[in-house]
């Protein structure tokens, strides 16, 4: 990996869709290597903080930095080729495109590191599929081709936007223990989840959002001793 | 993934470099016309089937290769070596600048931008007399003499059609053509992954104009003449049946639409005059029925290429 000084700092963003406020001056940051965790119930504002980062939907106020640079404006594309690399939560790979295919579309950066063969060591699945259409892969396989699909992009940071959801658990549980082998790798993230456990496998820290704000920052070990702690403000 | 397309491609050159043997005059013609509008329909596809957006505006580029052709042979006395590539990057740029208004738009805006683009070319041709001719069209347009009879004319598209064939077809199987699908499949979720998408989008319409114009300036030396109509949207709204009638899911549908529609409108011209009343009901039934257009009936499906 390059070392490009890694740092997402979200300044007092405030994005609406349309008239409704959805992010009231939300606020964190994202160190060097470090997983990050939105957590909170549906609709508190975690995707739209992803989208905003991500340039897929402007905040009308506050900044995005990332590695000093406000990229609040820029083109979806632009903030992918700085090295953001963004991982929905509807799995949205290109289902008439092979799995092959689905990694060769993407823009590479050129002082990526990331190529096939790297990402099939890390999704081994993936390389005995990589003829199938994408649309004939089950959610796990899906998942898993959509995060590797945007490692090829040769990111420095990923926005995860849930992705254990909808998947059964033993490929959460595969696909927690392939995150982890990315966070090994020294990719920062920013993780969108409202499982709990896969919360605290990955995360080195937890910010709880409600209604649009950050509530709450807790570690997972404040969490492990004392789970309600985190329950108690996802109303779970 | 691709050798049966390029095995088909030579295979079917081979087929039609037959046809001079059969020393008809008159299937010599109808295939040098069909070898044309192959090119021409294919080049459309490039937009409809692998980016998804639907031009109706196509002829402009057909006719701004036949013009630019025909005024360097005939006004400059170029040589075809120089007048043919001249046309084809003098409509490249002219795509490059339409384009860069039109690729802003998508759906329908697009659809009425190219139109209107469309429009104002054939207008330019139409007024532009002291160079165009006008509505008298551009005349005597003369080929060399190395291509000059019938059969040395057709043997000529169809060594130029073959390599815009192999061009088209290794545009649409490199990473190029597999961004134009992304993008048609969703421009947001390939805008996230870095792509450009504006950006290959114009790269594509040029593309596509650049051999539309290969076509026009085909169609031009076949016909000794070039007509505005050439850039009327009847003659795009005519490509455009053809794509949909060979099917846009696939490279060859296009192809199959274009031979389809010429053959099939010469036979029942010859029975009724009322060819265009059926081309209606052909349409009406492919778009019902099958939705794949002809090559679908051969096992092509969408996003198969």
């Amino acid at each position: 990996m390059a070392d490009l000084p890694i740092d997402l700092k979200v300044e007092t963003i405030s994005t609406f869709y349309g008239l409704s406020q959805i992010l009231f001056e939300l606020s964190f940051e994202v160190g060097r290597s470090e997983v990050v965790a939105l957590v909170g119930r549906n609709g508190v504002g975690k995707t739209t903080t992803m989208r905003s980062i991500a340039g897929l939907t402007r905040p009308r106020s506050g900044r995005v930095l990332w590695a000093g640079e406000d990229i609040v404006g820029l083109a979806p594309h632009r903030i992918a080729r700085l090295g953001i690399g963004y991982v929905p939560e509807d799995r949205r790979i290109f289902p008439e495109l092979t799995v092959w295919e689905n990694l060769d579309v993407v823009w590479r950066s050129p002082d990526s590191d990331w190529t096939e063969e790297r990402v099939f060591d890390i999704f081994p699945d993936l390389a005995e599929l990589r003829g199938r259409d994408g649309g004939h892969l089950s959610g796990g396989q899906q998942q898993m081709l959509t995060i590797a699909r945007t490692l090829m992009t040769g990111p420095k940071l990923l926005l995860l936007d849930e992705p254990s959801e909808g998947l059964a658990p033993l490929a959460v549980e595969r696909m927690v223990d392939r995150i982890k082998a990315l966070k090994e790798e020294g990719l920062s993230m920013v993780l969108a989840e409202q499982n709990t456990d896969v919360v605290l496998a990955l995360s080195d820290r937890m910010h709880v959002v409600e209604k649009g704000v950050i509530r709450a920052t807790l570690s997972p070990e404040e969490v492990r001793e004392d789970e309600n702690r985190l329950t108690s403000y996802l109303m779970l | 993934m691709w050798r049966p397309s390029l095995i088909a491609i030579f295979a079917a050159a081979a087929v039609f470099a037959l046809i001079p043997l059969s020393g008809s005059t008159y299937l010599t013609y109808l295939f040098t016309q069909i070898l044309i509008f192959i090119l021409f329909a294919t080049s459309l596809n490039l937009l409809i089937g692998y980016l998804g957006l639907v031009s109706f505006g196509h002829a402009a580029y057909f006719a701004l290769g036949g013009y630019g052709c025909a005024i360097l042979l005939r006004t400059y006395e170029m040589p075809l070596i120089v007048a043919m590539p001249g046309a084809m990057v003098m409509t490249a740029v002219l795509a490059a600048v339409i384009g860069f208004f039109c690729v802003r738009l998508t759906s329908y805006y697009f659809a009425m931008l190219t139109l209107a683009f469309g429009q104002l070319v054939w207008a330019v041709v139409f007024k532009w007399r002291s160079v165009t001719g006008g509505d008298d069209g551009f005349l005597r347009i003369l080929a060399p003499e190395w291509i000059g009879t019938p059969a040395s004319f057709y043997l000529f598209t169809l060594a130029v059609v073959t390599i815009a064939m192999l061009a088209l077809l290794v545009i649409t199987q490199s990473p190029l053509g597999r961004m134009l699908v992304a993008i048609r499949e969703n421009e947001v979720r390939a805008g996230f992954l870095g792509v450009h998408t504006r950006r290959i989008q114009l790269i594509a319409f040029v593309l596509a104009g650049t051999f539309a114009s290969t076509a026009g300036a085909l169609f031009g030396m076949f016909n000794r003449s070039i007509f505005p109509n050439s850039a009327w949207w009847l003659q795009s709204a005519e490509v455009l049946v053809m794509v949909v009638l060979g099917g846009m899911n696939s490279f060859f549908g296009p192809a199959l639409g274009a031979i389809a529609l010429i053959v099939f409108g010469r036979i029942t011209l010859e029975i009724t005059v009322y060819w265009p009343a059926l081309l209606a009901i052909i349409l009406i039934v492919t778009l019902f029925f099958f939705p794949n257009g002809i090559a679908g009936l051969f096992g092509a499906r969408r996003g198969k290429r």
